[in-house]
């Protein structure tokens, strides 16, 4: 890794994001945090972020509902997204999801960080090829 | 005795069928003496010729008052009716009589003939039918269900005493009336339907008892037809499946609560790998603001745990609260300082004006807990709000009129009348997939079994306002 990428991680859950955040620094990542569902799309053109971990279950709106925005947008077509939920319900989270592409990968709580750093090499270096 | 025996003047022929008919048959003069009897006659009764027949039939001492011999004496037409004999060894026999008279030349009634059929066994036939008719007729009064028999118009022929009890004695009215409250016929009746092809059908149909109750139930329908095999009316039986539908409910409820409790450990189990993960790194890395970052987040989510699984036993069970005579100002101040670091990394400011209010009769954690569930529902209010600059959530404490008074306000979100309405309901959450749906519930639930009251004045845009009141120096119900 040479220049340090930066990944965005969104989870309404302070802890979560706070735990994310360090985690990713400890591996050598470039972070930034949102909060709220809605100021997503503004942070990550502002951020600029190689990836983002974004959390389905928020109170304003559903991750997926931001995944659309951000496929919608233009210049956030590209981004890699990795879900990250607590939901047990995947099947409905496969519905909701399917009119759309793919994430990257999706990530369940509590997290696998093994799987997790995996998951972010796999998004991140499919981007760099693209 | 008057006149000869009638029956030796007969043709051999019909001598033989006098004699052997299978019935009795005797002659009698206007005395009532018999003056002729057949075989059959006198092998159950003995020689009786001469003999009175009040005397040989019933062992009487005078005329039965509704003799059909006597009867046809006086009009000259043939009588019937049915009798019970007394047979000589003590036995009653019912018989059925029919008489008819023998008329002399000069067209006067000369002598009557009687004949006797034993209908024993058509008595005994007709006892097992109304035994058969009694068992049915319980059978359609006491079995479990309501039935009613309705005629082509749909109007109630006949009901059994379950349907009377639930819905009134309503014979004449139409079913839709009675069951529904409708003007007129119900979409899809299957008594219709029934009328219609003749077979059985079924549906589920949501009726109104006479109380006003709602009561589900499950309808079968069956064609009741006449001799000709055409089908005259239908009888509805339905069942009260009330209950079960209840239990299919509470079940949906649970699966529901399994999901939304499930999710939200999840949740917190992340929260504490994060602290854990911090604490761990921390300690290796020699940062001690990252252990106590992380010790932080662990003490977080364990209390947040702590307080799904009480919310959890909550509702799982019910039972008496653990009464202690506690001050409400440090339950109250308890409930702020666990909200207190929550809100400040959100941003909105906890404005906290807690005032002596005294002492009361409460369980300490489910009162700490319920002040907590009105704070971080104030919290999550101001979180999803996005029209304001600011946020602050108010938290005050005072004594009024023997009450303890406790409001929670905040500037956030607000709530519309569908949403102030179901508020209390178990399940409810506005927050999507992010609430248990439980918080304000088991609030709402611990107030009221503290002899308090909650009350809601909220509207959209503006913000909330929720007031616990609860009343001072209440005594634990015995």
């Amino acid at each position: 890794m040479g220049q340090p990428r930066k990944v965005m991680v969104v989870d309404d859950e302070p802890d979560v994001v706070v735990f994310l955040r360090t985690w990713l620094e400890d591996l050598g990542y470039e972070t930034c945090g949102e909060y709220d569902a809605d100021m997503v799309v503004d942070s990550a053109l502002r951020e600029a972020p190689a990836l983002l971990l974004l959390d389905v279950n928020m109170p304003s709106q559903s991750g997926i509902q931001v995944y659309r925005k951000l496929r919608e947008e233009g210049p956030l077509q590209g981004l890699p997204v990795i879900f990250i939920t607590g939901a047990t319900d995947l099947q409905l989270f496969g519905s909701a999801c399917s009119p759309l592409p793919e994430p990257a990968a999706r990530i369940e709580k509590p997290i696998d960080l093994a799987g997790l750093e995996k998951a972010i090499a796999v998004a991140l270096e499919g981007k760099g090829q693209t | 005795m008057s006149g000869e025996n009638p029956a030796a003047k007969l043709a051999p022929s019909l001598q033989a069928f006098f004699h052997r008919a299978p019935c009795f048959m005797t002659v009698h003069d206007r005395e009532g003496h018999i003056l002729a009897a057949n075989e059959n006659f006198t092998a159950v009764f003995g020689a009786s010729l001469g003999g009175r027949c009040y005397q040989v039939y019933k062992q009487r001492q005078e005329p039965c008052p509704d003799c059909p011999v006597e009867a046809t004496f006086a009009d000259g037409k043939p009588h019937s009716g049915s009798q019970v004999v007394t047979l000589p060894d003590g036995r009653q026999m019912p018989i059925l009589v029919y008489t008819s008279p023998i008329l002399s030349p000069d067209g006067g009634v000369q002598s009557v003939v009687e004949v006797s059929a034993d209908i024993t066994p058509m008595k005994v036939l007709e006892e097992k039918l109304r035994q058969n008719r009694e068992r049915y007729r319980l059978l359609f009064e006491e079995v479990p269900c309501y039935i009613s028999v309705q005629d082509r118009e749909l109007r109630i022929v006949q009901c059994n005493r379950s349907f009377q009890e639930d819905f009134g004695n309503y014979i004449g009215a139409y079913c839709y009336e009675v069951y529904k409250h409708r003007g007129e016929p119900c979409l899809n009746c299957p008594v219709a339907r029934t009328f219609q092809d003749g077979q059985a059908h079924e549906s589920e149909e949501l009726v109104v008892a006479r109380d006003g109750r709602p009561v589900n139930t499950l309808v079968s329908t069956a064609p009741i037809r006449n001799a000709s095999g055409e089908i005259e009316m239908v009888m509805e039986m339905s069942t009260n499946i009330t209950e079960i539908r209840q239990l299919q409910g509470q079940l949906a409820n649970l699966g529901l609560l399994v999901g939304s409790v499930s999710h939200g450990i999840k949740g917190l189990l992340t929260g504490l790998d994060g602290g854990m993960y911090l604490l761990n790194t921390g300690l290796e890395k020699g940062r001690p603001e990252r252990v106590e970052e992380g010790w932080k987040m662990v003490r977080r989510n364990v209390e947040q745990i702590r307080s799904v699984v009480l919310d959890l036993l909550y509702i799982a069970k019910e039972r008496e609260p653990a009464w202690e005579s506690v001050s409400l100002l440090t339950i109250a101040n308890g409930a702020a300082e666990l909200v207190r670091s929550g809100m400040e990394r959100q941003g909105i400011t906890l404005e906290v004006s807690l005032e002596e209010a005294g002492n009361c009769e409460a369980e300490p954690k489910s009162l700490q807990a319920s002040f907590v569930n009105l704070l971080e529902n104030a919290l999550d209010a101001c979180r999803i709000d996005k029209l304001k600059a600011g946020h602050r959530v108010c938290f005050s404490l005072k004594r009024e009129d023997g009450y303890a008074v406790a409001v929670v306000e905040d500037n956030g979100i607000g709530m519309d009348q569908e949403t102030r309405e179901k508020l209390f309901t178990p399940f409810f959450s506005s927050k999507g997939l992010e609430g248990t749906g439980l918080g304000l519930f088991i609030a709402h639930k611990v107030i009221l079994k503290h002899g308090g009251t909650l009350h809601v004045d909220s509207a959209p845009g503006r913000g909330s306002r929720f007031t616990v009141r609860l009343p001072m120096g209440i005594q634990p119900p015995a």
